[in-house]
């Protein structure tokens, strides 16, 4: 990998720096430890070193910002895989104990008495309790214009699959997947059922790299056996994990048959919102006052780039949608909740603190009724646990109303 | 004057630290600190203890300790110099100014802000700019660097050519002497002549004479628009002729930069690049600012004063945001470099304008003899030219011309009526050779003026000129 030259300009993207002010969280100083420019050796303590670096959200802004290409989030999940202690400690706390899948690990949140768990983990806890059934949006939102002839255009003769993932087939998340069969189908999308998994970017951050292999080669199975379908993808980290099976500079035909497959997987995977760009809603009764719009640090690109769910909710709100002017991570960073939940939450608070200042409204997000959507399983979770009181987050899908 | 200095912390020391840092405030486990001994400059040394002080009482409390302890202290904000100014070289502890980041008041009746040092330059600037206001200084390090670091540097940026450097835009410095001593240097007022100008003495002094913990910048009212200009030329001689059109023109371009050959080629190996790969030699960027409904205006006359040179090609950009895509491409001229060679000696002579042309042909010619890659590019509008040497470390005698090229690079600058550093200071790296161009008395008096500041020698040892 690319060398670091210290440049630091990625300095200014890293959540955990801005909410901590704290420079050896910053993506400058992992590269500078973990990096091929390591430090001289003698002088630091191997575990110490994997404990500091593996302190990182995985949200890849340092990345988008280094001229050398330095990825350090890729730096950070080798560290995590070579480290046995960290490793073995992660399987515990997290694989065992709440199970590999948002879905299940809900489930399993939901189950576990509160008194069982340890205090460090009680705010990932909280977030998977968000995706129990229960904790949704209600639906007020109904879609009038679809781009059926954009659509028909392009992809008549192609069938069509939704990728769930883990997330869409927990138990709150259920509605996700119907709400996108039922807007494909609208759309005039030949649907097909596939059964895929994990997609597998929360294994390969957490450093479990045979892990994310398994998942990522029963996916490619799956979609090989049903006639290798367009997958329709509503989930923005999803989106991220299914297109790193083929990213530029990787070794493709470790997953796929040749470079022809792997490119036909690439073109064939789109973000649900990048096929319904261009639709217009009208909300009903019970929308609430001011919605916010929190955009992942995954966000899925249109295809002519910026964010593809949040175009598509401005089609459908107009000026009802508040966005920051700046993104903000919301702290979720895959693990990092888990192995320092302290760090995590403070970047929650910034993240929020950067939606209360969001232009189009005088009203703090508390004083009015508000929802806050975005297009990410992970943030969903995330922000439903550190939410202030009064505002409800939710996936965008879960306010389309099916009539 | 690092010769009455302890050369450890002891025990006792560590203790005292813990007492006035609680927490978070202090650092000691050499992981967490590695980032704090290295900055852009890519020199490195372990820190011997990182301290994050709050707020001043804090830091009077450490510079009365250290003086008395006779303990090194190292000021660094965002760690993005260039000569190794933040780097404990000379061992030490460092002081981080990132959790002294307020606004404490922006002015919009007095153009005056007050900001605390650890403020990000870029957030400040759009902060003033929701009032209207304008804080012209715009070091490419811009997004990353600090108002602190930048005041420490007298950071120069590409609106110097109308607007000028750091230095005009600091009214007043509060800053913590070793010993504890309190100084307020100037004020509010944006003209003041009462005493001794130690404002502009603060300014530039790369963190040697006290720590700042205030500082009071002039704003001005923000131009309502801009427009920028990329032109493409086939010889780095058309492009210089390009920059003189303008200027006969009578227009005062608020920024007017420069890139070689080289320095196009870096940037189109990290970016898709607008201009002909295979014909361009140089590029010229321009900006001009002023009321919307003159831009249209300017963009045609600028276009006119530069037709006479023959440009390859030519790109506008009305307002901030068809401007960014081209000013991004100068900006990453820096970092794209280290794809000519892993190993850099970066170097920011500036020379009397009128000797621009001059310089970079030598500064070319010198690449050539000594058979290493020469990067020029920088603000052709105030002659400050950065000056790129890169090579590879690992293999001894690159190294070897890489230094001789420097040295010849300083030599020709200084024969032109130069200066060896028009922005980033002499910190560590050009420290040596400042006497090539400083005379002794005007070093005797530097020296002077630095024991009364710092008697001690606590304050940053071994930078710059001391
Ligand atoms: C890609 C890139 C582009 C750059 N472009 C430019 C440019 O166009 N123009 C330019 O001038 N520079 C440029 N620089 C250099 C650098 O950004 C500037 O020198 C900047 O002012 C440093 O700010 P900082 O906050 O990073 O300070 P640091 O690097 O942390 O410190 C710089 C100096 O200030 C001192 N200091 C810091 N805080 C304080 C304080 N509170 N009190 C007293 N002293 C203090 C330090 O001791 C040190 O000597 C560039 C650097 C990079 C990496
Ligand atoms: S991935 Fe995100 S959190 Fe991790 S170092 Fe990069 S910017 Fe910071
Ligand atoms: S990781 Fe990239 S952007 Fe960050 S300091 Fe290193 S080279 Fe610069």
């Amino acid at each position: 990998m690319a060398e670091c030259v210290l440049c630091g300009c990625c300095l200014a993207g890293c959540p955990l720096l801005a909410a901590t002010g704290r420079e050896e969280l910053s993506p400058r100083a992992k590269a500078l430890l973990a990096g091929p420019s390591k430090w001289d050796a003698a002088l630091l303590r191997e575990t110490d070193v994997a404990a500091l670096t593996t302190l990182c959200l995985a949200c890849g802004r340092c990345e988008k910002l280094c001229p050398q290409g330095v990825k350090v989030p890729q730096l950070v999940a080798a560290m995590r895989a070579a480290h046995p202690d960290f490793r073995q400690w992660l399987w515990k706390q997290w694989i065992t104990r709440l199970g590999p899948c948002w879905s299940l690990a809900a489930r399993g949140a939901a189950l576990l008495p509160e008194s069982f768990v340890p205090a460090s983990l009680g705010l990932a806890l909280k977030g998977l309790k968000g995706l129990r059934p229960g904790g949704g949006l209600d639906p007020w939102l109904r879609v009038t214009d679809l781009p059926e002839a954009a659509f028909a255009a392009k992809y008549a003769d192609h069938e069509v699959a939704v990728f769930d993932g883990c997330v869409g087939r927990g138990p709150r998340a259920s509605s996700w997947g119907e709400n996108a069969r039922y807007l494909l189908r609208e759309l005039g999308a030949r649907l097909i059922d596939v059964k895929f998994g994990c997609c597998g970017s929360t294994l390969g951050v957490a450093g479990l790299p045979g892990e994310q292999r398994d998942t990522r080669r029963a996916n490619i199975d799956a979609w090989r056996s049903a006639g290798r379908p367009l997958l329709a993808v509503y989930c923005a980290t999803c989106v991220k994990g299914l297109s790193d099976y083929a990213a530029p500079g990787t070794d493709v035909t470790e997953l796929f048959a040749d470079a022809a497959e792997a490119e036909l997987w690439t073109r064939g995977m789109m973000p649900l919102s990048a096929l319904l760009a261009g639709a217009r809603g009208r909300v009903t009764s019970g929308a609430p006052d001011v919605v916010g719009y929190h955009q992942p640090c995954h966000a899925a690109q249109l295809p002519g780039g910026g964010d593809a769910d949040q175009a598509l909710l401005h089609g459908l709100l107009n000026s009802r949608l508040r966005a920051p002017e700046k993104s903000a991570c919301c702290g979720f960073g895959g693990i990092l909740q888990l192995t320092a939940p302290d760090l995590s939450t403070r970047v929650g608070a910034a993240c929020w603190a950067n939606l209360e200042g969001a232009p189009g409204s005088g009203d703090a997000l508390e004083a009015a009724p508000a929802s806050v959507l975005t297009g990410c399983s992970g943030c969903v979770m995330q922000l439903s646990a550190t939410a202030p009181a009064g505002v409800r987050v939710g996936h965008w899908l879960e306010v389309i109303r099916r009539d | 004057m690092t010769g009455n200095l302890v050369s450890a912390l002891t025990p006792a020391h560590l203790r005292f630290l813990e007492g006035l840092f609680p927490g978070e405030g202090l650092v000691t486990d050499p992981a967490a600190m590695a980032v704090y001994g290295a900055d852009s400059s890519r020199r490195s040394a372990m820190p011997w203890a990182v301290v994050r002080p709050k707020g001043e009482e804090q830091i009077v409390e450490l510079l009365k300790w250290a003086d008395a302890e006779r303990v090194p202290l190292v000021p660094r904000s965002r760690g993005t110099g260039m000569s190794g100014g933040a780097v404990p070289a000379f061992g030490g502890i460092v002081v981080s100014c990132l959790w002294m980041n307020r606004v404490l008041d922006v002015d919009a009746d007095d153009f005056a802000a007050e900001v605390e040092p650890g403020v990000v330059t870029a957030e400040f600037q759009a902060l003033v700019q929701k009032h209207r206001l304008f804080y012209p200084p715009d070091p490419a390090s811009i997004k990353m660097s600090s108002l602190g670091g930048n005041v420490a540097t007298c950071a120069g940026g590409m609106r110097a050519v109308k607007y000028g450097v750091t230095r005009e835009y600091v009214l007043g410095v509060r800053a913590v002497l070793p010993g504890g001593r309190i100084v307020n240097a100037g004020g509010r007022t944006h003209k003041n002549v009462v005493g001794l100008d130690l404002t502009r003495l603060f300014t530039g002094s790369c963190g040697t004479l006290g720590v700042f913990t205030k500082l009071t910048l002039k704003l001005l009212p923000l131009p309502e628009s801009s427009a920028t200009v990329l032109a493409a030329f086939p010889s780095l001689h058309d492009c210089l002729a390009g920059a003189r059109g303008v200027f006969r023109a009578g227009i005062l371009p608020t920024a007017m930069e420069f890139l070689d050959a080289k320095a196009c080629w870096a940037i189109s190996q990290i970016r898709e690049v607008p201009w002909p790969k295979d014909t361009t030699q140089a590029v010229l960027v321009l900006k001009v600012d002023g009321g919307r409904e003159t831009m249209a205006a300017e963009l045609s006359r600028l276009e006119r004063a530069l037709a006479p040179s023959g440009p390859l090609c030519l790109f506008q950009g009305l307002g901030p945001e068809e401007e960014e895509p081209l000013w991004e491409l100068r900006r990453l001229v820096s970092p794209a470099g280290f794809h000519l060679g892993v190993d850099k000696l970066g170097e920011d002579v500036a020379v009397p304008r009128g000797k621009t042309a001059q310089a970079v042909d030598g500064f070319q010619a010198i690449g050539r003899e000594f058979d290493t890659h020469v990067v020029c590019y920088g603000h052709l509008g105030d002659g400050n030219t950065h000056v790129n040497i890169f090579y590879d470390a690992k293999d001894p005698d690159q190294a070897a011309r890489a230094v001789k090229c420097k040295e010849a690079v300083f030599r020709l600058t200084l024969s032109l009526g130069g200066t060896l550093s028009g922005e980033h200071g002499t910190g560590i790296t050009k420290g040596p050779y400042v006497s090539w161009q400083l005379g002794e008395n005007e070093r005797a008096v530097m020296a002077g003026i630095k024991n009364v500041f710092d008697p001690n020698g606590i304050l940053n040892p071994g930078k710059g000129w001391s």
